[in-house]
Order: structure tokens, then sequence, then C-alpha cells
């Protein structure tokens, strides 16, 4: 799964699923009506190059060695990182409204230093806390812009 | 005498107090935007539209527009220091500016960058002044086939301008347009891709796409591999040499031509005008191989571009209501929320805004040179700070920016989305650039193609019957040739290396 190679192929089959898929939907909204192109008509052109792009592309990286291909992933901490980052923004997305956004923010941004780039504990709370209330203060007081407040009120 | 005399208007309006203040403050904020990565003008805009609805019209579109010279502007710094563009126009300028940087000529880069921007700046804006009721009747002349041709010609470029694979690019395109077709198809009411969530009956928010595609993904990448991140925040020698202004004298005036009339065709704008740039410095250099490798020409020639293009896209969005991209349309959106119709109108109704605005773009140039050059040291120190503080900082900056757009939670998780899927394209070759541009103008670009088959009964010679449309098809179908020839022979070319 780390080579290149078959990463390519998975996403060229996958263009080939997805174009196909746009064409079978397009199909459903109208390609054309008597007064000219449906609401189907341009996404089933893009499906058609969408998948025609991808069997392209699976053919010519099929032709190609698997040896000639890095790795996707440089070394074994690398998709850690990436899964934790992309966890904590579900964390942030899914807790923000109920919990505030000055609250999730310090919480997700402390846990998201600590656990991709640790430092010592106070460095963590001290960057989280103030880049956090940073802003917070620019956002919600000089740009009055209406951040989610939660359970706590702030 | 008439332009004169309603110019000196526009600087009686942008010369008090209040408009000098937001002129400075849109400045400012837009240089911080633009060298901040993660956050280009478009988030930039979306956040600071609220702030907008309680100031004056004139004073909220002096303060926008500022925000979008001034991320162009801006952009070029971090784009020359860590190779990171702060905004989409600036991905060309990394080619060079980042090798010069690495050269140790940072400063000179950074100077001709700063140098250039106001130049073109300045040149556009005096172009937008007096060429404007000219270029306005021709872009008066256009219709749907037009609008149609014209955005064809942008996808083409766009695709010309991809580093890697052409067929990377086109799937990009395809992509993107396909994108721009999830949600109500304006012409029959119909959802479409929306598999019954509500919250996509808009389509996609484009603020979220571009966060997630450029700032998450930007983030992500720069995780695994944050110790190698460069920052050359030594600069020596702001000021170009005599021989650095003998390279890009030039570039810097062609870039300023080109800039402003992409800017003003609509569907174009800064992206395309630098890439266009670009594109034509690098095929009019006696040293074309020199570019990738620290050629000034090509920080030079695209900074104008993306600068020129500014003004140029003013003219469409003030004269005829008809934003170029999303920024434009974020200020569309700005002047419609004040009461004010952008179109023909503008000019007689809000006399105001129309030559406020202008005169506004003359003395934003010159607030951004000085605020760029002589503190450019100031600014770096934004890049100063460790990468382990500023990702969670842009992220939350995503977060917020995203979320603060339409107040609503599932635009955060459409961010998401698209960050992932932005990384796995950048990690494979993908460039996100053909994407956004089609994304952005795909619902124009669909309705035009619609609205001309319907005005002519279905006949799809209407694009090449009416002149302008034709010339821009051919450009297109010229482009597309060449591009398939040089992509056989660098095919013939790989496939005898192997085989030698």
């Amino acid at each position: 799964m780390n080579n290149n190679h078959i990463v390519d192929q998975i996403f060229n089959g996958f263009w080939i699923l997805f174009g196909i898929g746009i064409c079978v939907q397009s199909i459903r909204h109208q390609l054309w009506t008597p007064g000219g192109p449906g609401s189907g008509f341009i996404p089933f052109l893009t499906g058609m190059i969408i998948a025609g792009v991808g069997i392209m592309l699976f053919v010519m990286e099929g032709a190609r060695s698997s040896k000639e291909a890095g790795r996707f992933w440089e070394n074994s901490v690398a998709p850690k990182k990436v899964f934790y980052l992309v966890g904590s923004l579900c964390l942030m997305a899914l807790l923000m409204l109920k919990l505030g956004f000055l609250l999730t923010s310090i919480v997700i941004t402390g846990l998201m230093i600590q656990v991709i780039e640790p430092r010592r504990w106070i460095v963590v709370i001290l960057t989280s806390t103030l880049s956090c209330l940073v802003i917070y203060c620019l956002f919600q007081f000089i740009m009055q812009i209406r951040l989610p407040k939660g359970l706590l009120g702030f | 005498m008439d332009i004169l005399h309603n110019l000196l208007y526009g600087f009686g309006v942008v010369l008090t107090p209040i408009n000098l203040f937001y002129c400075f403050t849109g400045c400012l904020a837009g240089t911080l935007v633009g060298v901040l990565p993660g956050i280009g003008p478009l988030a930039a805009l979306s956040i600071l539209l609220p702030v907008t609805f309680k100031i004056p019209a004139t004073s909220a579109i002096i303060m926008l527009s500022a925000i979008f010279y001034g991320a162009m502007y801006g952009g070029s710094t971090t784009s020359i220091l860590v190779n990171i563009p702060g905004e989409a126009a600036s991905v060309v300028t990394c080619l060079d500016g980042h090798q010069m940087a690495k050269q140790g000529r940072a400063g000179a880069a950074l100077g001709i960058a700063a140098m250039g921007s106001f130049i073109a700046g300045t040149l556009s804006t005096i172009g937008l002044n007096f060429f404007s009721p000219i270029l306005v009747k021709v872009a008066l002349k256009f219709g749907p086939p037009e609008f149609f041709s014209i955005m064809t010609l942008a996808f083409v470029v766009s695709i010309f301008m991809v580093s890697g694979a052409m067929s990377k690019g086109v799937l990009m395109i395809a992509l993107g347009l396909f994108a721009s077709t999830v949600g109500m198809d304006v012409i029959t009411g119909m959802e479409r891709f929306t598999f019954g969530i509500t919250n996509l009956s808009g389509g996609f928010d484009l603020v979220a796409v571009i966060m997630g595609m450029f700032g998450v993904s930007e983030v992500v990448l720069n995780m695994e591999e944050v110790f190698k991140r460069e920052v050359f925040a030594k600069i020596k020698g702001i000021f170009p040499t005599l021989r650095d202004w003998k390279a890009s004298a030039v570039p810097i005036l062609r870039g300023s031509v080109v800039g402003f009339f992409i800017g003003i065709l609509p569907g174009a704008g800064p992206v395309t005008a630098s890439f266009l740039s670009y594109a034509i410095e690098r095929k009019s250099s006696r040293h074309p191989e020199n570019f990738g490798k620290g050629a000034i020409e090509g920080v030079a020639g695209p900074e104008a571009a993306n600068n020129a293009a500014v003004a140029g896209s003013m003219i469409p969005l003030l004269s005829l209501g008809l934003p170029c991209n999303g920024v434009l349309a974020l200020m569309m959106g700005a002047l419609i929320i004040h009461g004010v119709q952008p179109g023909p109108t503008l000019m007689a109704q809000h006399p105001d805004i129309f030559w406020g605005v202008i005169a506004s773009l003359y003395l934003g140039n010159l607030m951004l040179l000085l605020l760029n050059l002589p503190l450019i040291s100031i600014w770096v120190q934004f890049l100063r700070i460790p990468y382990w503080a500023l990702f969670p900082l842009i992220l939350m900056l995503c977060v917020i920016g995203t979320y603060s757009a339409n107040l609503n939670i599932f635009d955060v998780w459409i961010m998401i989305v698209f960050g992932v899927l932005g990384y796995l394209l950048r990690k494979r070759d993908y460039e996100l650039g053909p994407f956004i541009l089609a994304l952005v103008l795909g619902p124009l670009f669909e309705q035009s193609l619609r609205q001309a088959l319907v005005m002519s009964h279905q006949n799809p010679l209407v694009f090449l019957t009416r002149p302008i449309s034709a010339v821009m098809l051919g450009l297109s179908l010229l482009l597309v040739v060449f591009l398939v020839i040089s992509a056989v022979r660098k095919r013939k070319r790989y496939s005898g290396v192997i085989q030698g």
C-alpha cells in the first residue's frame, strides 16, 4: 500500500468508477431537453472525461514497473501525523458547537501539538491558550463574528 | 478631461480620514493574509465581510479591494522565503523566487516582486482609469457564447500551466467542473448530486473548499516534512541591482499588460494572469532553461501580472456587475448587502464608490510599497514562528474562516473532506489550481453554454459565427494542438531514453 504505483492505480481505478458513477447519475438528471442541454449535460461530460482520463492513466501506469515508483510515505511517522491531524479536526467539528469555540480550540490545539510535535506540557498549554485567546478576541470582539458559545457560554 | 475630473472626485472621496483608515487597514490585513500561508484573500475577505456590514458601502469596498491587492503583494513573501504560496496567484512565484532565496538572493526577489507589483498596479490602474470606457464597450458585446469561449480558453491555459502530466490537469478541470454542478441547477431548479443532504443544495461552499484544498492540505503536507522546512529569514539587499532591473524591466511591463487584459476577461483573474505571464516569459526568454532555477524574470513577470489583474478585474465587476472570480463574487455580495447594485448604472448612481475605489487603488499601491519594502523584516518575523506553534493556528483560522462564512458546521466538514482530498491529490502530483479555477467558473461556464445553445436554437455554430468567441476558441484549439504535440514528443523522448 505504501508503493506509489499501487496508490496511483487505486487513484486511477477510483477515477474510472467515479466517472462512470457521475455519468449514470447524470442520465437521471436529463442530458438534453427540447430547449437545449439539461441539468445532467455538463456533469455527464465531466464524468466522461474523468472516466476517460482515469482509463488512460490506468493503462499508462500499468505499463510501468512498480519498482520505478517511490514510497507514498517516506517514514512510518508520517501516516500517524496525518491521521492525528485529521482526527483532531474532526473532533473540533464535533465538539465546537457543544463546548464552544474557545474551550474546544484550546483543548484541540494543545492535543494537536502534544501528539504531533511533543513539547513540555507547560509550553503546550501556554501556546495553545494564548494563541486561541488571541484568535478568539480578534474574531469575537474586534471582528464581531458570532463564534459558537457552547454549554459554558463562551 | 471628464476622466481627470472624475478621478479628482475619487481622490476627494478616498482622502477622507475614515476611508484612508479603511484603505490602510485593508492593505495591512491583505499583506498579513498574503504572508501567512493557509489563508488566502478569499478566506480573508469572507472572514472580514461581516465586519464591513457596519461601515459605509464606499469604505467597505475600499477596504475589501485593499485586502485583495494587499494579499497579491504579501503572497510573494511566503512564496519566496518558504516555498509556500500565501495565495493561489503566487504559486508560480515559488518556482523561481524560492530558488533565488536558496541562492542567497531572497532580498532581490522580494524587492523586484514588490516594485514590480507597485509598477504594474499603478500602470493597470491608469489603464483602468483611461481605457475603461472603451473596454466596457467591448465587454458589453459579450453574450453567452463569448463567455463560454473565454472560459474555455481559461481552462486550456490552466492545463498549459500544469507542470506535471497534462492528463492530470484535464482531470482536475473536469473534477472542478463536476464539483461546481453539485447543488441546485439555477436554470431548472433541479437538485443534482446532493443525495438528500439539504446543506448541499447551494453547492459546495467555495470558502470551505479553498480552505480545505489549500489551507488544510498544506498543513498536512508540511507536517510530514516539518524539519525540512527552510525559511530564508536573512534578507540582504532588498533593492534590486541594475542588472536585476535590466532583466526585469520588460517582464514587468509585459506582465502589467498581460495581467491587465487577463484581469478584464471574465473568468480569468490574477491566478491565470500570473501563470500566463510565467509561460510567456519562459517562452520568450533566451535562456528558458534557467526558469525554475532562480530566474528573476520568473518572479518579476508573474508578480506584476497578478497585481495588474486586480485593477483589470475590477472593470467587469464595477461596470457590468460581473465577478470574474471568487474574491470579486464576495465583493459583489458586499455591494448588494449595502444596497448597491453593481452594473452599468453604478458609475452614474454611485460615483463615490466607482471613482473612490479607483482612486484608492492608486493610494493603496503606494501604501503597500511603503508597507512591504522597509517593513519586510517585520513580515518575515511571522515566518519565524516555529511550525509546531503555527500549524494549529493556521488550522484554527481555517476552521473559523470556514465556519464564519455561513455560521454552518457542515462547511467545516466539507473543509476537512477537501483537505484530505487535496492532500492525497498533491501527494500524487495533481495540481489544484485548475480544480479551483473550474470550480469558480463552473456555474457561469455551464450557464453560458446552455444559454448560448438556447438562444441559437441548439446550433453549436453560434460559437464560431461570433468573432470574439471564434477567436477565443481558435486560440484554445491552437493551445490544445501545441499541448498534444509536446506531450507526444516528450513521450517519444522518454521511451527513447528507456530503450537506449
